[in-house]
C-alpha cells in the first residue's frame, strides 16, 4: 500500500462505498484526502503548546546528563515550567498560551515526583549508582542519573509524560470525536468534532506536511517531537507511521465531508495503532538491554524508556487487547517497584522475556524478530 | 475540496483498509534448513565456551600463585615468573572475550577485567584517548588511602582493577621499587584486585552451569538470542580491534597522533600478541574451532558458502597482517606504521563482513551499540 502514496500522486479520490455497499445514513459526496494535513478551520495550538512545553522541560532536565559535570536544576524553574507560571519557557508564545502541562497530566504527582527527584539528585555531588543507591552511570560522553532501582529520572519523566499527558489526552479526545457535534462550525477552530480530532493530531506531533520517509534522526527532533518521532523510530516494523498519518488525514477529511462512518473507523485505527506504537517501543526497549550485557548505562537507559512506554499503556483505550490482568503483570516486571539491577542480573532475562510474551500475546508481533 | 482534478495516473481510487488484505509484515529471517542449531549451540557451550572459562580459571589461579611469590619477594626473577603467568592469563582472556553475554554480562566481566573504554566514548573532552587506559592515579590513591570498593560501577574503577591494574602493578619497570613504599597497602591492593578478578571469572564459569540450558534451548536469531548475541559479539570484537586495540592508539581518530600508552596492557609489552590472540580466537569462535558446528557452517547451510569463504580468507589475511607487527605495539605505532596501516585496512574489510553481511545473511540485528538518540 505505501508505495501508492508517492508525492507525484497529489490527489487521491476517496471512494469509500466502493468497499461496503450498506446504504444506511445520508449519502456522502465524494471527497479528497489531501497529502498533507491541510483543512479548513484547523487549530491545535493548545496541544502543540503542551508538546513544546514538555520538550522545553525535557531539554532542561537533560542538561543534567549531557556531560560528566554536575548540573544542578532549579526547583523553582521546574515548578514554573510544570504549571507555566512566571514565563518559564524560552519560546514566548508558550508563556502566554494560557495552558500548562500539569492540568492535562494524569497521575501528575507521580511524574512531578520524578522531576523533583531529578532536581534533588542533580544537587548532590556525583556518586556512582549502585543497587539500592541513587547516583550516576557514565553513558557515552555524559551520564545518566538513576534512582536506587536503576530507573533513569529523565526517561521516567520524558516517556512517562508522553503517556500520561500526550497519549492519555489524545485518547480522551478521540473517544469524544464520534459523539461530538459536527454541524456548528466555528470560524478558526471548526466544529467540536473537528476540534477534538485536531487537538489529538496536535498531540501526535508531526508537521502538517509530514513525510513518512523521514528517518528517525537527531536532526529531526525539532520537528518530530515525542510520538511524532517514535511512530517511525519504534513503529516502523508495524508501519505505524504510514498507517497513523493516513488515518489522521482520512479521518479529518471525513469530518469535513461529514462521513461519520469513516470518521469512526479512522478514530479506531488511530487509537489502535497509537497504542501499538507504545507497545512496540516498550518491546524494543525490553529487548535491547538483552544484547548490551555489561553496559549498564545502555541497559538502564533502555529499560527506563521501556518503563515509560509500559506506563503509557495505562492510558490505553478501552478497546485495547491488553487485559487489565496482563497490564498488572507488565507493571510488576517493569513498573515503579521494579529493580533494574535484578532484571539485568539474570543471564536468561526471564522476567524481561515474560514481559515480551505478554506484549506479543496482546498485540501480535511488534518488531522484527 | 469538491473540485476534483481527475487526471488519469494522478488519481487513485483508494480502497480502504476494510478492503485491503492484512499485510503480514516483513518476511522473517532466512528459513531454517536441515542445519541442527541445537547441536551447534550445545557444541559451542560444551566444547568451546565452558572449557575456555575453565582454562581461564586455571590461568588466573596460576597468575595468583606467581603473583603471591612475587609479592613475597619482589625481584627480577619472581617478576619474570609473574610476567609469564600474566601473559598466559591475558592471552586466555582474549579467548573468552567474545562470549561477553549471559553470565559474563551479569558479572560485568568485560568492564571489570579488561576495560576498553567502550566504543561510545573514545576521547575525553581534553582530547585524551580513553581506550585501554590505566588509571594509575586512582590506583595509587586507593593504595595510599586503603579505602576503595572495586565493585563500584565507574570508569575510574574499571581502569583501576583487572588486567589494566595488574600489568601496571606487577610489570611496570618501576614495579619492584614501588613495593618498597607502603608495602602492606600495595600488596593488599594487588591481592584484592586478583581476588576480585578470580571471583568474577569463577562466577561466570559457575553460572554457565545453569545458563547452559538457556543458551542451548533457544535457536532463534532475534535480539538477545544466543545466536544473535554471538554474532553481535563478533561484530563488537571487530569494532574493538578497529578502535581501542589498534586504530585509536595508532591515531586514526586523532590526526595520526598516536597514543602509545593506551595500547592494551601497556606495561606487559604484549599488545600486538593480544591483538593476534584476539583475532585468532574470534576465528575459532566463528568456526567453532572448525568442528562443523559453527556459525560458519550455519551460514553455509543457508547457501552462503561464498560469503563464508570470504570471511575465512579475510580472517587469515588479518591474522597474518597482525602477526607481522612486532611487540611492543606501542613502539610499532610509530616505527612500523606501514604494517599497522595494512592491518587496519584488513580489520576494516573483515569488520564489514562480520558487522553487515554475516548478520544480514543470518537474520541477526546488530544491536550492541548504544546509539539511541534520546
Amino acid at each position: 500500500m505505501k508505495k501508492i502514496f508517492v508525492p507525484v500522486l497529489a490527489i487521491v479520490v476517496f471512494a469509500l462505498n466502493a468497499c461496503k455497499k450498506d446504504n444506511n445514513g445520508p449519502a456522502v459526496e465524494p471527497y479528497t484526502v489531501p497529502e498533507t494535513y491541510n483543512f479548513q478551520n484547523v487549530d491545535y495550538k493548545e496541544a502543540t503548546a503542551r508538546v513544546r512545553m514538555l520538550d522545553g522541560l525535557n531539554k532542561y532536565a537533560s542538561k543534567t546528563q549531557s556531560s560528566m559535570d554536575k548540573v544542578t536544576l532549579d526547583q523553582t524553574k521546574i515548578d514554573n515550567m510544570w504549571t507555566n507560571s512566571n514565563s518559564p519557557f524560552d519560546t514566548a508564545w508558550l508563556n502566554t498560551s494560557g495552558v500548562n502541562i500539569s492540568e492535562k497530566t494524569a497521575d501528575a504527582a507521580t511524574y512531578k515526583g520524578y522531576l523533583d527527584g531529578l532536581v534533588a539528585a542533580s544537587a548532590k555531588d556525583l556518586t556512582p549508582a549502585a543497587n539500592g543507591t541513587e547516583g550516576y552511570i557514565a553513558r557515552n560522553s555524559g551520564k545518566i542519573l538513576v534512582n536506587a532501582n536503576g530507573l533513569e529520572f529523565v526517561q521516567a519523566i520524558q516517556k512517562g509524560t508522553m503517556g500520561a499527558a500526550l497519549f492519555k489526552e489524545a485518547m480522551l479526545l478521540l473517544d469524544q470525536v464520534p459523539g461530538s457535534d459536527n454541524t456548528k462550525n466555528i470560524e478558526g477552530t471548526g466544529t467540536a468534532m473537528a476540534h477534538n480530532f485536531d487537538l489529538a493530531f496536535g498531540y501526535f506531533s508531526v508537521p502538517e506536511n509530514y513525510d513518512t520517509t523521514t528517518a528517525f534522526a537527531t536532526e529531526n527532533k525539532p520537528v518530530l517531537l515525542f510520538w511524532g518521532n517514535y511512530i517511525r523510530e519504534r513503529g516502523l516494523y508495524i508501519n505505524a507511521h504510514e498507517i497513523l498519518w493516513k488515518a489522521f488525514r482520512t479521518g479529518r477529511a471525513a469530518i469535513a465531508a461529514n462521513d461519520t462512518k469513516v470518521v469512526t473507523e479512522q478514530v479506531d485505527i488511530i487509537k489502535e495503532y497509537w497504542e501499538k506504537v507504545a507497545a512496540a517501543a516498550a518491546w524494543a526497549y525490553i529487548t535491547s538491554p538483552q544484547s548490551q550485557s555489561g553496559n549498564l548505562a545502555s541497559q538502564f537507559h533502555g529499560l527506563s524508556e521501556g518503563f515509560g512506554f509500559v506506563a503509557s499503556l495505562k492510558y490505553r483505550p478501552s478497546t485495547s487487547t491488553l487485559t487489565a490482568e496482563n497490564y498488572t503483570k507488565l507493571t510488576a516486571i517493569l513498573g515503579p517497584e521494579a529493580n533494574f539491577y535484578d532484571l539485568v542480573n539474570d543471564a536468561s532475562f526471564t522476567k524481561l522475556n515474560e514481559a515480551k510474551d505478554i506484549l506479543r500475546a496482546a498485540y501480535g508481533q511488534l518488531q522484527a524478530e | 475540496m469538491r473540485y476534483l482534478v481527475i487526471v488519469c495516473g494522478l488519481v487513485l481510487c483508494v480502497v480502504l483498509y476494510s478492503c485491503s488484505k492484512s499485510s503480514g509484515g516483513p518476511s522473517p529471517g532466512p528459513s531454517t534448513s536441515e542445519f541442527d542449531k541445537t547441536a551447534m549451540l550445545s557444541s559451542y557451550a560444551d566444547e568451546l565456551i565452558i572449557p575456555a572459562y575453565q582454562k581461564m580459571q586455571q590461568a588466573i589461579t596460576e597468575l595468583e600463585t606467581a603473583a603471591i611469590a612475587f609479592l613475597d619477594n619482589p625481584g627480577s626473577t619472581s617478576q619474570e615468573t609473574v610476567k609469564a603467568a600474566y601473559r598466559n592469563a591475558h592471552l586466555q582472556y582474549e579467548r573468552i572475550e567474545a562470549f561477553n553475554f549471559g553470565p559474563a554480562g551479569v558479572a560485568l566481566l568485560e568492564v571489570n577485567a579488561n576495560f576498553s573504554g567502550g566504543l561510545d566514548y573514545s576521547f575525553t573532552q581534553a582530547g585524551e584517548l580513553t581506550g585501554f587506559s590505566i588509571d594509575s592515579s586512582t590506583i595509587e590513591n586507593n593504595i595510599s588511602t586503603g579505602s576503595y570498593d572495586l565493585a563500584v560501577y565507574s570508569r575510574n574503577n574499571f581502569y583501576s582493577q583487572g588486567f589494566p591494574a595488574l600489568n601496571y602493578l606487577l610489570l611496570d619497570p618501576h614495579a619492584i621499587e614501588k613495593f618498597k613504599v607502603n608495602t602492606t597497602g600495595r600488596v593488599k591492593y594487588v591481592k584484592d584486585v586478583l581476588a576480585r578478578l578470580k571471583s568474577l571469572i569463577d562466577k561466570v564459569a559457575a553460572d554457565w552451569g545453569t545458563y547452559r540450558s538457556t543458551f542451548t534451548g533457544n535457536t532463534e536469531t532475534n535480539v538477545g538470542s544466543p545466536i544473535g548475541n554471538l554474532v553481535n559479539q563478533f561484530a563488537y570484537e571487530m569494532d574493538l580491534l578497529k578502535g581501542p586495540r589498534i586504530g585509536w592508539p595508532f591515531g586514526k581518530q586523532s590526526n595520526a597522533i598516536p597514543f602509545p600508552l593506551k595500547s592494551e596492557a601497556y606495561f606487559a609489552g604484549m599488545s600486538a600478541a593480544l591483538a593476534v590472540e584476539n583475532i585468532k580466537s574470534l576465528k575459532i569462535a566463528y568456526t567453532n574451532n572448525g568442528n562443523g558446528k559453527g556459525i560458519a557452517d550455519y551460514l553455509k547451510s543457508l547457501g552462503k558458502a561464498e560469503l563464508n569463504d570470504d570471511v575465512l580468507s579475510r580472517f587469515d589475511k588479518l591474522i597474518a597482517s597482525l602477526e607481522a607487527i612486532p611487540d611492543p605495539l606501542s613502539d610499532a605505532f610509530t616505527s612500523q606504521s606501514d604494517l599497522i596501516d595494512a592491518a587496519y585496512k584488513d580489520i576494516q574489510q573483515l569488520l564489514t563482513l562480520l558487522k553487515t553481511d554475516v548478520p544480514s545473511a543470518l537474520g541477526v540485528q546488530i544491536t550492541f551499540m548504544d546509539n539511541d538518540g534520546d
